[in-house]
């Protein structure tokens, strides 16, 4: 499958190969994805792991669990198409999606 | 000196992970060496008590970056490398390596614990990995184990354990397990929920006497004069911060090694972060936080220090705990509340407990409601006085609480 695109804090864009993660937050954390620090390591507690999509992306990803939905309505700058990039499995990441990461 | 600064940090975890990519994030050029003196790549510590020592995840899978993120990174990790001195006049570690900066994150060892009669092999600790993996061994043909200490640790543990299918006793010392971290009512909440799946307490009570049995095991007996018999103690009362290396090199430590806003140490080239480091928090001062979050956080702001960029101050305190299937998270600190209040429903498991001083929020512990935490998180940053009325009545939702109590400030 093609690589996955994100977007750090700082407005740069990287490919990142679907490789050597389980998660989007992961595979972030270890490309050293400006903004993307994963503190709690995936549990869904922290919410520094914060991307956000396009409506036309954000429909083609799987839906939220309750958690997750719960913790993104208070964190700051929440979009109504943001995601926690920890609760991505990269095998359910469609091709061609792009990611923003929000801090 | 500028962008070639040599930095050696002690300490691969949290604190001393996180430095060391935010270091190389910031400067690209700057030398990096990250020290540490366990056998494994850096990895979570929380899963320790929870999904690892359970054996739902494995090792690799809470590694903190991937083992070839060090190198594309450039920076140089040791392992099995144990720091021994510091020499600050020729700012030389261990005789042989050079540093322009150092930084501490050595985090702490746990407190340990006597029990008259009772043999080292029969009273182990959770720290670090390679006590979840030896612990994780004795667990095979172990059936009853006793935990020492009610705080988050030995809870986390007790929880897993009953889901591993033993039988488990837990002794608190205190008159409650949590005392020093949580109100009455959460105490409470989390006692009868351990209980309802097994665990036994013996509260407000110790260890005061053990013997060795010839099939192995041992008989405890209780200072309330309880006799039982267990396979296994495991202590956890706390930690002790690791400040060895500080003191041995003259650097100012007081329940840690004392640092100012930016990290340093009584020497302006010595850094300190995470456990081992007292941070003068401006609301608490003194009080040494134990989180991940507070690990990370000071790394970031003594990382933006050393390269001189600018950096938010520290983040509110916050901190998490999973046991069954109970995720609580905690907000704010609570030292000095004077009132607490309720919302939700405790007997379903679901509820905030918020922590007031003056009729306002400074800390809440959120139980199963995510959202809340995140809501309170706000509210507590902002500050602002909340009537009791309106923080207890669920009907009004934490965002109708957070703009009328914007608007009275
Ligand atoms: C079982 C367990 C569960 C936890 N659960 C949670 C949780 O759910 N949420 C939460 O927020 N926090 C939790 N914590 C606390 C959290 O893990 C710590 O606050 C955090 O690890 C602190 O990071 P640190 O880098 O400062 O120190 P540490 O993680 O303690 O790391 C210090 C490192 O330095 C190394 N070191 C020490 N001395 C030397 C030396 N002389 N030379 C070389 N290396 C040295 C040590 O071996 C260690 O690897 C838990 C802790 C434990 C033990
Ligand atoms: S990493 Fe903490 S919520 Fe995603």
């Amino acid at each position: 499958m093609s690589p996955i695109k994100i977007i750090d804090a700082s407005g740069q864009c990287h490919e990142l190969p679907r490789a050597g993660a389980s998660n989007l937050m992961q595979l972030a954390v270890n490309h050293n994805i400006e903004g993307i620090d994963g503190e709690c390591g995936g549990c869904c507690s922290c919410a520094t792991c914060h991307v956000g999509l396009s409506q036309q992306d954000f429909e083609r990803l799987p839906a939220m669990h309750e958690d997750e939905q719960a913790l993104l309505e208070y964190v700051p700058n929440s979009t109504p198409t943001s995601r926690l990039a920890c609760q991505l499995k990269l095998t359910d990441i469609p091709e061609g999606l792009n990611f923003n990461v929000i801090s | 000196m500028g962008n070639r600064q040599k930095i050696v940090i002690i300490g691969a975890s949290h604190a001393g992970c996180n430095a060391a990519f935010q270091l190389k994030q910031h400067i690209p050029g700057i030398e990096v060496t990250l020290l540490s003196d366990e056998s494994c790549l850096p990895y979570h510590r929380p899963p320790l008590s929870k999904a690892l020592v359970k054996g739902e995840v494995q090792a690799e899978q809470i590694q903190l970056k991937s083992p070839s993120a060090f190198d594309e990174a450039g920076i140089e990790l040791r392992l099995n490398y144990s720091v021994k001195e510091i020499d600050r006049k020729h700012r030389l570690i261990n005789g042989e390596l050079n540093y322009d900066k150092l930084i501490l994150a050595t985090g702490g060892a746990p407190r340990p614990v006597r029990i008259p009669g009772l043999e080292s092999d029969k009273l182990v600790y959770l720290r670090d990995m390679s006590d979840t993996l030896a612990l994780q061994k004795r667990l095979e043909n172990t059936q009853h184990i006793t935990l020492v200490g009610g705080g988050y640790i030995g809870l986390e543990l007790a929880a897993s354990l009953i889901q591993m299918g033993k039988k488990v006793t837990l002794v608190e010392a205190a008159s409650r397990i949590l005392n020093r971290v949580t109100a009455a009512e959460v105490s409470d909440f989390f006692q009868t929920y351990h209980q309802r799946r097994g665990v036994h307490f013996l509260i407000g009570q110790q260890i005061e006497q053990a013997t060795l049995l010839q099939d192995g095991r041992a008989s405890l007996r209780s200072s309330d004069g309880e006799c039982f018999i267990t396979d296994l103690v495991v202590a956890g009362i706390g930690m002790l911060p690791n400040t060895y290396l500080a003191s041995k090199a003259k650097l100012e430590t007081d329940n840690g090694v004392l640092v100012n806003q930016y990290g340093q140490t009584s020497d302006h080239n010595i850094y300190a972060i995470g456990d081992c480091a007292s941070y003068p928090h401006p609301d608490h001062p003194g009080l040494r936080i134990e989180s991940v979050q507070s690990a990370v956080e000071q790394a970031r702001i003594t990382a933006a220090h050393i390269t001189q960029q600018d950096f938010k101050p520290h983040d509110l305190p916050w901190f998490w705990t999973d046991q069954y299937d109970l995720k609580m998270k905690m907000a704010g600190i609570n030292t000095g509340h004077d009132a607490t209040v309720l919302r939700g429903s405790v007997s379903d498991g679901q509820f905030s407990c918020f922590y007031l001083r003056n009729g306002v929020v400074i800390a809440a512990d959120c139980v199963n409601q995510p959202g809340e935490f995140m809501a309170s998180k706000r509210l507590i940053a902002q500050g602002g006085r909340v009537p009791a009325e309106m923080l207890s009545n669920s009907s009004i939702s934490m965002k109708e609480i957070i703009t009328l109590c914007h608007q009275s400030k």
